[in-house]
This record gives structure tokens, C-alpha cells and sequence, in this order.
């Protein structure tokens, strides 16, 4: 195996989805392995990160780790009171996440693991935990730079990219694409011509703004949570259609994409369905972009 | 002789957002002074009073929750009422916003009438005399 690649431990959003029907993509919520030799960066820390712990405690060599929050949504964070490297004496975790100071940050996860909720409180971590706020500065995690962005989903959250070997990797697991857009065709026949020449602009600026983290980018890991008759019902909900996050990709020139957050209503014939949907988009738009269902245990080779 | 315009800021980085806020406040006795930058406009709040405040949230450099707790920390802009004018639509924002002290949390997008009847409400503009 190459010592440098990206491992998808969870892609489920919203809630864990063990069922039978959804084991070829995979039940757990976020978690993204980010190896780059020793060094370990994990986004988010949902169900998935409960496995990749695991697998860390059985090794000797690495002891240090880097875990980078998008958000505190629990489908984010409640693999992390059974993550057992931070039960473990020895190891270093660095953890980076949404706050105006460190200890901001400590308290939300301290909130999860509180009686009655949990019966562990974060203070029995024997690791060396260390909390870091990431934005808008970015994270420098030894040469590595790590940028953030602000991702359209309630509470603040925040997308990541960064640099690896002239390869950007963009992780953007909860976002909302387009919904201006739709908010203007909705209330269209109330404005003025004036006012509608400027929601016009509007629409294209944001448009561009949308699509600027994602722009030329080789690897996006992007929500692409609902069909687009999930996302007519549930509009609002912080999550994006599918066709959307497609054809920004597209618009941005993504080399790779990632659909990930996969509703858990959803089993493997759908998320496959609508996989082929994305196929016959890509074709139709004559791009050469390669799209892919983001599946548990799947592993990218950085190298190659 | 002392400029007795109520003062309003706009904060959004949306030049067409910002247009059309300046279009809407056309035709009534105000001094808008609108930015794209969120740090800049930081920089005039620090220095200057403003009878009435709208931000957007989602912004580079520092986003509209920034925004409202610098404000909050400076004794001028206590008492400023401040309206956030999002695409963001969901509660869990509105009830930041709220917590943050923000007076209304309105969904883009917002028509000239609309901006017009929430300056008039906050700051008693009074329409210019055209003469």
C-alpha cells in the first residue's frame, strides 16, 4: 500500500445506517483519513472514526494525530467518546474545529460526554489533547497548509482544503449549493424588472462563489445527499441535491468527485441509481470529470 | 451645519446586493456606506457610529457572526440595531443571530420596499425633497 492516500472510515450523513441494505456504501457517519507517510489527518470525527481508531491502537510507530471538525453536529462527532487513541496514554491529538478560542472548542466535545448523555467525561482522555481554532487563518500542520472555507449549513461549519504534491483535496462534507438560486425563482414574479436585472446578477455572483472553493480542484469530497425530489421536500435542510453538486463540479473543472454525506434513507440500489444519473449528466455535459460514490473502506492512492 | 442623516452600513459581498440596497435607500434622507469587505467595514464600524446595521453572514475574512460579536464588544455600537440578510434558512441561524442580539434575520432575497421599510422602521428616515 502507498504511504500516502485517503480512506473513507464513514460517508453516511445525518445519522448511522447499519442496515443490510446499505452495506455496499457503507453505514457510518463522516470520518476521512487523510495519510501522508507518518503523518495522520482525520476529518471529522463521526461513527467511521470509531473503526480507524481501532485500527491506530493496534500500531506502534504512529502516537501523534491530527483530527480537523467540520462542525459539532453529532453525526460529526459521536465516534469520537469510542475513539480509543484518546483514551490511551502516549498519544498527541491535536484537534481543530469551529470556535473563537481553544477552549470553546474543548467545551463542545466536553458536552457530548457528560452524564446523563455519556458515562465518560472527556476528562478521563489520557491522551495529550491539545484544541485549536482553524479559521480564518489557515492551519499549519507541519509544511502542511490547511485552508478553511464557511459551508451554507445551520451553525457555523466549515469546509477544508489544502495541498498536497500540486494536488488540491477539498473536503466539503454538509453544504447547500444553489439555494439562492431557488429562493429567487420563488419569489421572481415580485420583483421589478430593475430588481430583476440585479437578482440576476446576484444568482451569477453566487454562482461564483459557490463554486470557487472547488475550482480546478483534483479530489472534492462534497455532499450529495438528496435526489432532486428529496431536496424539494427538504430544501432548507443544509444538505444538496446531487445534480447540483454535479454540475458545480463541473462549472469548477473538478478533476475527481466524491459524493458523500449519503442520506441514510437512501440503500445501494439508490445511491447506485443515482450514481448512473451523475454518468449520463457528465456525458450530456461532454466533461471528462470521473465522479465517484464515496464508499466505506475505500482507499485513494495519493501517488499514483 | 451638522449632517443630521440617520447612517446606515451595509456589510455584504454582493456587489449586486449592495446595489440594490443603494437603490433602495434612493429617495430618502440617509448616508449609506456599503462594503464588500467585512474586515473593512469592521475598520469604519471601530471609528464610526451607525444609526442602523445589515450584514450578510456567509463572507471571506470574517463572516456575519464576527460581525455581530465585535460589534457587541464595542460601548458605541451597543445600542445599534443590527438586521442580518441571509440565504441562510435555517433556525439554527436565526437563533444565533437572536442570542448574538441581531434585531430581524431576513432571507435573501429582499425587495427595494422591503430594505425601504426596515430603514424607515429603525432609523424614522424621512423621505428627500425632490425640489
Amino acid at each position: 500500500m502507498s504511504s500516502n492516500y485517503v480512506r473513507f472510515w464513514g460517508v453516511r450523513g445525518s445519522y448511522p445506517a447499519p442496515f443490510s441494505t446499505h452495506m455496499r456504501v457503507g453505514g457510518n457517519t463522516p470520518c476521512v483519513e487523510l495519510r501522508l507517510g507518518s503523518r495522520v489527518l482525520i476529518f471529522d470525527a463521526g461513527t467511521g472514526i470509531i473503526a480507524l481508531g481501532n485500527e491506530l491502537i493496534k500500531q506502534s510507530d504512529i502516537r501523534e494525530i491530527s483530527i480537523i471538525l467540520t462542525h459539532y453536529h453529532w453525526d460529526h462527532i459521536s465516534g469520537l467518546p469510542f475513539f480509543v487513541p484518546a483514551f490511551s496514554p502516549g498519544w498527541k491529538i491535536d484537534i481543530f474545529g469551529p470556535g473563537d478560542e481553544p477552549a470553546e472548542l474543548e467545551m463542545r466535545l466536553a458536552e457530548q460526554m457528560r452524564a446523563p448523555y455519556f458515562p465518560v467525561e472527556t476528562e478521563t482522555w489520557l491522551a495529550e489533547v491539545t484544541y485549536h481554532t482553524p479559521h480564518p487563518a489557515p492551519v499549519q500542520i507541519g509544511d502542511l497548509a490547511i485552508s478553511s472555507f464557511i459551508l451554507h449549513h445551520p451553525g457555523v461549519a466549515y469546509g477544508y482544503a489544502l495541498e498536497i504534491n500540486g494536488k488540491t483535496i477539498v473536503y466539503a462534507p454538509d453544504n447547500e449549493l444553489s439555494f439562492i438560486d431557488r429562493s429567487i425563482e420563488d419569489r421572481k414574479a415580485e420583483f421589478d424588472e430593475d430588481e430583476q436585472t440585479l437578482l440576476d446578477d446576484m444568482k451569477l455572483e453566487d454562482k461564483s462563489r459557490n463554486i470557487e472553493f472547488m475550482t480546478d480542484v483534483h479530489m472534492l469530497i462534497h455532499d450529495a445527499q438528496y435526489t432532486l425530489n428529496d431536496y424539494s421536500r427538504k430544501r432548507g435542510w443544509g444538505h444538496s441535491c446531487f445534480i447540483d453538486t454535479v454540475n458545480s463540479a463541473i462549472d469548477a473543472g473538478v478533476e475527481q468527485l466524491f459524493m458523500f454525506s449519503h442520506d441514510p434513507n437512501n440503500d445501494d440500489d439508490q445511491i447506485d441509481a443515482m450514481h448512473r444519473r451523475t454518468q449520463e449528466l457528465i456525458k450530456e455535459r461532454g466533461s471528462g470529470m470521473v465522479c465517484h460514490v464515496s464508499r466505506e473502506g475505500m482507499l485513494i492512492d495519493l501517488d499514483e | 451645519m451638522t449632517d443630521s442623516r440617520p447612517k446606515i452600513v451595509v456589510i455584504d459581498g454582493s456587489a449586486a446586493a449592495i446595489t440594490l440596497y443603494e437603490r433602495s435607500a434612493k429617495g430618502l434622507r440617509v448616508e449609506m456606506e456599503a462594503f464588500q469587505s467585512p474586515s473593512e467595514s469592521l475598520k469604519h464600524l471601530e471609528c464610526h457610529g451607525a444609526d442602523l446595521i445589515f450584514t450578510d453572514i456567509i463572507m471571506r475574512e470574517v463572516d456575519g457572526w464576527g460581525i455581530l460579536k465585535k460589534l457587541n464588544s464595542w460601548a458605541h455600537h451597543q445600542d445599534t440595531p443590527v438586521i442580518v440578510v441571509t440565504s441562510k434558512n435555517y433556525a439554527q441561524d436565526r437563533a444565533l443571530a437572536k442570542e448574538l442580539g441581531a434585531r430581524e434575520y431576513l432571507l435573501k432575497p429582499l425587495r427595494s420596499q422591503e430594505i425601504r421599510e426596515i430603514i424607515c422602521k429603525y432609523t424614522g428616515a424621512e423621505l428627500l425633497n425632490e425640489d
